[in-house]
C-alpha cells in the first residue's frame, strides 16, 4: 500500500481503465493494447466452443470488432473483461447456430464425409477401443451438441472458471448455471451413448 | 430410446483440452487492428441526440446525460407548477386607464397618471363608474349639474354606458326604468356588470322601496329582478355569472346577506344572521364576490360608529368576522386572488380618518397598509391598491370640512407609493368652491385590459 492509498493492484486497474477509457473515446491504439493483452486468452475460449481454429479466429475477432463498436456505451470500464467475455461467447454461440444451419443443409451420408464419419464411430465401437477412442468419441459427442451446452461446458471444463464466474459472465443467477451446466453435462453423456450405438 | 453413457470430469477435460501450444496466430491481432479501423464507434444514444462529436470524452457524455436528466425533470416540475399555477389563478388582466370621480366630475387618467382630462362634459355630475370586467365598457350614473355648479341633486340620474374613447353608446334612463307606469326614482347605488359584459345589475327605488333591475346592453331592455315580497339594493354579480348577491334592506329581524338568479328567481338568505345592532346596507359598499365566487364579503353597521366585516363561504354557509378586533371595519374588496381582501376601518389612527388593511380571510390576518387614506380598489393585475391620499372621507360625509388627495397607486406591502394623480392636478380639473372645500377622488375604477 503506498501512501496515496492506492495499491499496486489498484495503480494497474487504474491505468487499465484509463486505456479503456482512451479506447471508448476511439483511440485506435488504447484499443490494440487491449486486444494484445486478451487476444490469445479469448482466442483459446473460442476454439475451446467451437473446436476449429478457423472458426475461433473469426470469432474473435468478430467479438474484438463488437466491443470497438460498442464501447462508448459501455456505463464501467470496470466491467470490460466480463463484458468482453459475454460478447465472445454469443459470437461463438452465433456462430455455431450458423454452422449447423449449414452442416444440416450440406452433410449426406453418401459424401465422402459422411462415409469417413460412419468409419470412424465404427472404429470406436469396438471392444478394443484406446483411452485415445474415448476422448475422441467425447469430441464427437461435444460436437453433436447445441451452441449453449458447447459454450458452457467449454467455460468450466476446458477454461475452468468457477460456477460463481460463469453466472457473472452469462448474466444469469448461479443456481441457474448449476442446473444449466448439469443438463449440458446429461446432453453430452446421452450424446456419447449415441455414439456408441 | 437414447441411452446416457455416464463419463468422469477427468476424461472430459482430457478430451476437450484446448494443448498449450495452440495458440492464436500473429495475423490475429494484425487483422483485428485492421477490422476496428474500417470499423466506426457507436456513439451512447445521448450523445447522438445532442450530436456530440466523438471525440468528446465518455466521462463527460455521462455528466451531460446525467445534466440532461436533471434538467428534463426540473422542467416537468417547473412545468407542473406552473401549470398549477396557472389553474389555480386565472391569467390576469393588464392595469389600463383610471376612471376617477372627483368632485361629481369624471376624470381618466393613464395608468402612469399621465393626460388626466375630463370625460363628461362640465354640466353633467358623474358617481360609481364601474368597468365592465372585458374592460370594453364603463357604466356611470350621471345627472345634470354638479356638486361645484349648485345645482340641485333632485334631478334625475340615469346611467351612460362609454364606449373606451368615452363616446357614449347607451343611456339608461329614468323613464326606461318606468315599470308598471310608476317612476323610479334612482339611487346612486351600485352597478355590477355581468361577468360577459352583456349587460349590469343596479339597484334603484319605487314608491321608496329598493329595487333591483337587470339591463341588457344588446336591447337597452331593463327588467326588475327584485325578488318577490322583499327590498333589494347593492346588487353584485358573481364572476362566475350564476348569481347576484344584493343586500335586502326590509329583512329587519333576520338580516343576512342574499343570493339570488340573474333573472330574480330562487332569492334565499346565506350566512348567519348578524350581531344585535348591526344591520347589512348601511355602510357604503355591496356585497364583494370572491375572484372564484366561492365566498361573499360584506360589512354591516349601526348607522353610527360601530361596523362589522364578514366572509361567508356559500358551499359550507360558515360565516366568519374579520378583524373582530376592529371596532368599524368596512368596505371589503376582494382582489384578483382568492385569498386577497383589502378593506376600510373607519376608526382609524388619525381621527376622523380612515385606515386600509389588506387581510387573508383564511388565515384570519389583517395588517395595517396605510393609515389615513381611502380605499378605491385593485389594479386589474392584483400587483396594487388604488388608494385616495390622505383619507378625506368623514363620519358625516360632509363637504365642510377642507382636505385634499391625490390618487395613488400602492404596493401591496406598502413599500411602493406611487402618486398618479395630484391634489394640484385634480384641482384644476374639478375646483371646488366655497362650499365644496374638498378636492377629493370619491370613486375610482381601474380598467382592465387583455393581457
Amino acid at each position: 500500500m503506498t501512501d496515496s492509498g492506492v495499491d499496486a493492484m489498484g495503480t494497474v486497474r487504474s491505468v487499465e481503465r484509463a486505456v479503456i477509457e482512451r479506447a471508448a473515446r476511439g483511440d485506435h491504439l488504447a484499443f490494440d493494447s487491449l486486444v494484445a493483452a486478451r487476444s490469445s486468452r479469448l482466442y483459446r475460449t473460442a476454439l475451446a466452443i467451437l473446436r476449429s481454429e478457423a472458426d475461433a479466429h473469426d470469432a474473435t475477432q468478430d467479438a474484438f470488432v463488437a466491443a470497438w463498436q460498442h464501447l462508448p456505451g459501455l456505463r464501467n470500464p470496470e466491467q470490460f473483461d466480463a463484458w468482453l467475455g459475454r460478447i465472445l461467447v454469443n459470437t461463438c454461440r452465433d456462430g455455431l447456430r450458423r454452422r449447423h444451419r449449414i452442416q444440416v443443409r450440406e452433410i449426406d451420408v453418401e459424401s465422402d464425409e459422411g462415409s469417413r464419419a460412419v468409419a470412424v464411430r465404427d472404429a470406436d465401437r469396438s471392444p478394443f477401443a484406446s483411452a485415445v477412442g474415448e476422448a475422441d468419441a467425447i469430441r464427437r459427442a461435444f460436437n453433436h451438441l447445441g451452441p449453449d451446452h458447447r459454450a458452457l461446458l467449454a467455460l468450466h471444463y476446458i477454461e475452468g472458471r468457477p460456477l460463481s464466474e460463469l453466472a457473472t459472465l452469462l448474466s444469469v443467477p448461479e443456481g441457474t448455471i448449476k442446473w444449466r451446466l448439469h443438463r449440458a453435462r446429461a446432453a453430452l453423456e446421452t450424446a456419447l451413448g449415441e455414439e456408441d450405438r | 430410446m437414447s441411452r446416457r453413457r455416464p463419463v468422469t470430469d477427468e476424461a472430459v477435460r482430457a478430451a476437450l483440452a484446448i494443448p498449450l501450444r495452440v495458440e492464436a496466430g500473429p495475423d490475429l491481432d494484425s487483422s483485428i487492428a485492421r477490422a476496428i479501423r474500417a470499423t466506426r464507434q457507436d456513439r451512447p444514444p445521448m450523445a447522438r441526440l445532442v450530436g456530440l462529436p466523438p471525440e468528446l470524452p465518455f466521462p463527460s457524455v455521462r455528466l451531460l446525460r446525467i445534466g440532461l436528466l436533471l434538467a428534463l425533470l426540473l422542467a416537468i416540475v417547473g412545468m407542473a407548477l406552473l401549470v398549477g399555477a396557472l389553474l389555480r389563478r386565472p391569467l390576469l388582466p393588464g392595469n389600463g386607464a383610471i376612471d376617477l370621480v372627483v368632485n361629481d366630475r369624471l376624470i381618466e387618467v393613464a395608468p402612469n397618471g399621465a393626460g388626466a382630462r375630463l370625460i363628461l362634459p362640465e354640466n353633467m355630475a358623474a358617481g360609481g363608474p364601474v368597468w365592465s370586467r372585458d374592460g370594453s365598457h364603463l357604466a356611470v350614473w350621471v345627472r345634470p349639474g354638479t356638486a361645484t355648479s349648485g345645482t340641485p341633486t333632485a334631478a334625475r340620474p340615469s346611467i351612460s354606458v362609454l364606449a373606451v374613447d368615452g363616446a357614449t353608446i347607451a343611456t339608461v334612463t329614468t323613464e326606461q326604468m318606468s315599470l308598471g307606469g310608476r317612476a323610479v326614482a334612482m339611487d346612486t347605488g351600485t352597478i355590477s356588470w355581468s361577468p360577459d359584459g352583456t349587460g349590469f345589475a343596479f339597484d334603484g327605488a319605487v314608491g321608496g322601496l329598493a329595487h333591483l333591475y337587470r339591463y341588457t346592453l344588446a336591447t337597452g331592455l331593463v327588467s326588475d329582478i327584485t325578488p318577490a315580497r322583499v327590498q333589494g339594493q347593492w346588487p353584485a354579480w358573481s364572476p362566475d355569472g350564476r348569481l347576484i348577491a344584493f343586500f335586502s334592506p326590509q329583512s329587519g329581524q333576520d338580516d343576512r346577506v342574499w343570493v339570488m338568479q340573474p333573472d330574480g328567481s330562487g332569492g334565499h338568505r346565506v350566512g348567519d344572521p348578524l350581531s344585535s345592532g348591526l344591520a347589512t346596507g348601511s355602510g357604503s359598499w355591496a356585497p364583494q364576490w370572491s375572484s372564484d365566487s366561492a365566498r361573499l364579503a360584506f360589512d354591516a353597521s349601526n348607522g353610527i360608529t360601530n361596523s362589522a366585516l364578514y366572509v361567508v363561504n356559500l358551499a359550507t354557509g360558515r360565516q366568519i368576522r374579520l378583524g373582530a378586533d376592529l371596532r368599524a371595519a368596512f368596505a371589503p374588496v376582494w382582489g384578483p386572488g382568492p385569498t386577497d381582501l383589502a378593506f376600510e376601518d373607519r376608526n382609524g389612527s388619525v381621527p376622523g380618518k380612515i385606515d386600509v388593511y389588506v387581510s387573508n380571510p383564511d388565515a384570519g390576518t389583517a395588517r395595517l397598509l396605510l393609515p389615513n387614506a381611502d380605499l378605491w380598489g385593485w389594479s386589474p393585475d392584483g400587483s396594487s391598491l388604488l388608494i385616495g391620499n390622505p383619507s378625506c372621507w368623514s363620519d358625516n360625509h360632509g363637504m365642510t370640512t377642507p382636505c385634499a388627495n391625490g390618487l395613488f397607486s400602492v404596493s401591496l406591502d406598502g413599500t411602493i407609493q406611487r402618486e398618479l394623480v395630484s391634489p394640484t392636478q385634480l384641482a384644476s380639473l374639478a375646483p371646488n368652491t366655497p362650499t365644496t372645500v374638498k378636492v377629493w377622488v370619491d370613486a375610482a375604477a381601474w380598467r382592465p385590459v387583455r393581457p
